[in-house]
């Protein structure tokens, strides 16, 4: 719970309006409530992101 | 020699879950220091010296944003203050560990913690070069991970932008978990609140420590409330397993 307002700092810095942010962090949370697995969620989260990152916005 | 290669096979088997996960979380980490403009060497260092997870993900961000290091001291401490009660809960089983015990303090981390908790020692092995090998095991791990993201990080040219999001990833991941395990979301809730609110008042460069203080005052103000909250809940389901039990015991006197 303490650690949360870290990810406020890195995705409230933000220039395209946290759109990307807000899809990546639900995608993490949904595949981790439903896959429970810590190494498919940051993969998934992080993959989404890069690719939303760099070719949409 | 024999005895320690003993210890090391048994030890091995239990940290490889440990493995999947310091390898892969150490691969991010290298890839974003590297990233931000430091070479293995400083991964491979920070890894061996600081080993702190999460707070090393943090650390990148602190450094490459120039914070003073009181602050950086104080995120940290609050940060990492966990390993107070896990240092506690082990003074037994690291005294009697001669000259392992530092290590042992050092390298104490969630996954060591609950490994060192969970297993017991086979009869055969020398407990305390059990333990140390465990420690020094999913060091190792966090360790050749780091070094293989920063080489990785270095060598491959494709584009790593957004890569930095793997930390935010992460505490989204410790955050559902912690959301799914917990018995009250009252925390979590006012921690986003409040930090959110922090972060329009002071702006995105301080507002870190005036949230952690206003946390935690919070978090002990409520502390009463949550706890009665939490005995009525246990209250509540005591009695309807009571009722039930009533009501079976009814239904079957009746049926008799």
């Amino acid at each position: 719970m303490l650690i949360i307002y870290c990810v406020k700092n890195v995705s409230l810095t933000k220039l395209p309006y946290g759109i990307p942010e807000v899809i990546s962090i639900i995608t993490v949370a949904f595949l981790h409530i439903w896959k429970r697995n810590n190494l498919i969620s940051i993969l998934g989260g992080t993959a989404t992101y890069m690719i939303l990152i760099q070719f949409v916005f | 020699m024999n005895e320690k290669m003993k210890a090391l096979k048994a030890a091995f088997p239990y940290t490889i879950p440990v493995m999947l996960g310091y390898l892969f979380i150490g691969i991010a980490f290298g890839v974003l220091f590297e990233n931000k403009g430091y070479n293995f060497l400083w991964a491979v260092l920070m890894s061996t010296l600081v080993y702190a997870g999460s707070m090393q993900y943090v650390a990148v961000n602190l450094f490459t944003g120039g914070i003073s290091l009181i602050s950086v001291a104080f995120i940290t401490f609050m940060v990492n203050i966990r390993h107070v009660f896990y240092g506690l809960s082990m003074v037994d089983k690291f005294k009697k560990m001669g000259k392992f015990k530092f290590y042992m303090i050092f390298s104490l981390t969630d996954e060591t913690y609950s490994l060192l908790c969970l297993t017991d020692v086979p009869k055969d092995i020398n407990h305390n070069l059990f333990l140390f090998f465990i420690a020094i095991l999913n060091q190792s791990y966090w360790i050749i991970g780091s070094l293989i993201g920063s080489v990785a990080g270095s060598l491959i040219t494709f584009n790593s932008e957004g890569i930095d999001f793997a930390m935010t990833a992460l505490f989204v991941v410790i955050f559902v978990e912690q959301w799914l395990s917990a018995k009250s979301h009252i925390p979590a809730v006012s921690g986003i609140l409040i930090s959110l609110l922090c972060l329009i008042i002071f702006g995105s460069s301080s507002f870190l420590l005036p949230s952690m203080i206003i946390i935690l005052l919070v978090l002990t103000l409520l502390r009463k409330k949550l706890d009665v909250k939490i005995n009525t809940e246990i209250k509540e389901q005591n009695d309807e397993i009571n009722n039930k039990h009533e009501k079976k015991e009814r239904e079957e006197y009746l049926e008799c």
